[in-house]
């Protein structure tokens, strides 16, 4: 087949300058949008992956495996656990066994009159630096009595500005002022959006008698099933024990229907917008009826004008996904989005990029052949004829 | 004189696509998950006492009940009950399983209306009661760790199987604790 130079398509889309821009911005935000669902997914699932630790198992109340807030422990269970179940790692003599209370309270700023936030709390002891080695404290120290470690998107989550929980600030929980004794950050989990204070703290300021959970970290290569057994083993203590990672497995299968909407609204977007190019490239193509007639009458077949066409849209297609990829890793990648449980950063990453950009090179090639199949269909006269 | 083609648009934008695509792949740091799955569960499997399954019920059984309520530790007990009191009552790559009294807490095929898919694990029952009418069975080393392998497939013993066991009772560190390490299991 003789097809049409390269160069005869790369001038064609300079003819009209305005309606290579339209394109290429069309492409562009529909791509971005695909990214930014894509961001979105990637990067709530990245995050409650994330939180698990690998080694890590988490001991609840039986009947509480969705939910630790609901979860009931009681008191003695940590240093039980400690006790009796093997290949628990220890640092210095000192085993990695957290327990903790998970609370979502509401909580006013201390210079902020009324106004309530919603806020994920976590009481630790200092074991819990252990278990959840994803922690780091990034300013500031850990939090003493009637003080709190903030995680870095905690202000995110309760949508203030980042500097309203600087250290030193205050926050108030049970009419008590809590100071912010530093910040935290545990990238990639759903603790950074939390609120961490001590154990015997939360307790009193929540009246908790019991607990939420205890994690435990296992040693490498020892038998994670050992925690199973235990719980089987003391029936009294009415423990249920999953993976940390199961845990939040369970978590993220609760947040698919959220994620099934971002992809649907976008797919409705996307499909709006898809729709008005094919009426844009109708029109654009109608334009050139006499110019393809003229082309095949000199002995150019339509397969290659059709290939010419969709080598057009594809490079428009392609320049606008450029275009968007660029915005996405600018804009969107890392940016804190707050959900009921907490908050995450969305994920622009390399299979995100992948795919955003495949759905520009498709959009140009499907986006192409319904209109240039209806001008290239012409009888050969009547596209003569039309110019 | 020689005239040099410009690079094809084709090429640049390839080289843009992958510009892009390596810009994205190196971003970020690596979350939890990417990183090395989690270690492996054990080591070998055990294998199973060859005289610990039984052609026949051993004689003197009593209910789980009676014995949660009067075994003692170090004693030879043989109980007779139904797999069950939780929603996977046989612990899947261990030699430890959950044992219920079926004639004080009712499982919910018992009801003709019930279609529950999971009758063994009383969930129509209070907690506390399945707690209190409930026992743990193991069969474990000598060092008194359940044995690493799957009973189920070995045995027979499925969640809803009634079984009759003869073992040790092991220390009873709380009345709602009690396990029986045995050395024989009869299923029904």
């Amino acid at each position: 087949m003789r097809t049409l130079p390269w160069e005869y398509g790369i001038r064609n889309l300079g003819r009209s300058p305005g309606r290579l821009a339209l394109g290429v911005l069309g492409s562009g935000l529909v791509v971005l949008l695909v990214l930014a669902a894509l961001a979105f997914v990637r990067g709530m699932g990245a995050s409650l992956a994330g939180s698990g630790g690998a080694s890590n198992v988490i001991l609840l109340g039986a009947g509480s495996q969705e939910s630790v807030e609901r979860s009931e422990v009681k008191p003695g269970v940590a240093g039980i656990a400690a006790g009796s179940i093997p290949g628990i790692r220890e640092r210095s003599g000192v085993p990695y066994v957290s327990p903790e209370i998970h609370v979502a309270s509401l909580v006013r700023l201390a210079e902020d009159g009324d106004r309530t936030y919603l806020v994920n709390f976590r009481g630790v002891e200092p074991t819990a630096f252990l278990v959840h080695d994803q922690v780091r404290i990034v300013e500031g120290r850990a939090p003493g009595v009637g003080e709190v470690l903030v995680g870095k998107l905690a202000a995110v989550r309760m949508g203030v500005p980042d500097e309203r929980l600087a250290v030193g600030r205050k926050i108030v929980l049970d009419e008590n002022e809590w100071t912010v004794s530093g910040r935290f950050e545990a990238p990639g989990t759903v603790m950074e959006a939390e609120i961490w204070c001590q154990l015997s703290d939360l307790k009193i300021a929540t009246r908790h008698e019991n607990l939420s959970c205890v994690v435990l970290t296992f040693d490498e290569g020892e038998d994670l099933s050992e925690a199973e057994i235990f719980t089987q083993r003391r029936l009294d203590l009415e423990l249920v024990s999953l993976r940390e990672s199961d845990y939040y497995g369970k978590v993220d299968a609760f947040y698919a229907p959220v994620r099934a909407m971002v992809w649907i609204t976008a797919i409705l977007v996307a499909a709006g917008a898809f729709f008005g190019g094919l009426n844009t490239l109708y029109a654009a193509f109608s334009a050139r009826v006499a110019e393809l007639g003229t082309l095949q009458a000199i002995g150019f077949s339509r397969g290659a004008l059709l290939a010419s066409l969709v080598q057009e849209a594809v490079l428009t297609s392609a320049a606008g996904s450029l275009l968007a990829a660029a915005v996405a890793l600018l804009a969107l990648d890392g940016l804190a989005v707050r959900i009921s449980m907490g908050a995450f950063g969305l994920r622009v990453d390399g299979p995100v990029m992948a795919a955003g950009l495949a759905t520009g090179l498709v959009l140009g090639v499907v986006g192409t052949i319904p209109p240039a199949w209806r001008c290239l269909g012409m009888p050969l006269s009547g596209a003569l004829k039309s110019g | 004189m020689t005239r040099t083609r410009p690079a094809s648009p084709f090429v640049v934008l390839a080289l843009c696509l992958s510009t892009v695509l390596v810009t994205a792949c190196d971003g970020g740091a690596q979350p939890k998950s990417d990183q090395p799955g989690p270690p492996a569960d054990g080591a070998t499997a055990d294998t199973l006492p060859d005289e610990l399954l039984l052609e026949s019920a051993p004689e003197g059984a009593v209910a789980v009940a009676t014995a949660k309520r009067s075994a003692q530790p170090g004693e030879m007990i043989t109980v007779r009950g139904r797999v069950g009191g939780r929603k996977d009552p046989v612990l899947a790559g261990r030699a430890s399983f959950l044992l219920a009294d079926p004639d004080q807490i009712a499982a919910c095929d018992s009801r003709d209306d019930d279609e529950c898919p999971t009758p063994w694990d009383f969930c129509c029952e209070p907690k506390e009661k399945i707690t209190a009418n409930t026992i743990t069975v193991q069969v474990a080393d000598d060092k008194g760790r359940a044995l690493k392998l799957d009973l189920g497939a070995l045995t027979g013993i499925e969640p809803g199987s009634f079984v009759v066991v003869r073992g040790k009772v092991g220390p009873r560190p709380d009345p709602n604790a009690l396990v029986i390490s045995a050395d024989a299991i009869y299923v029904e």
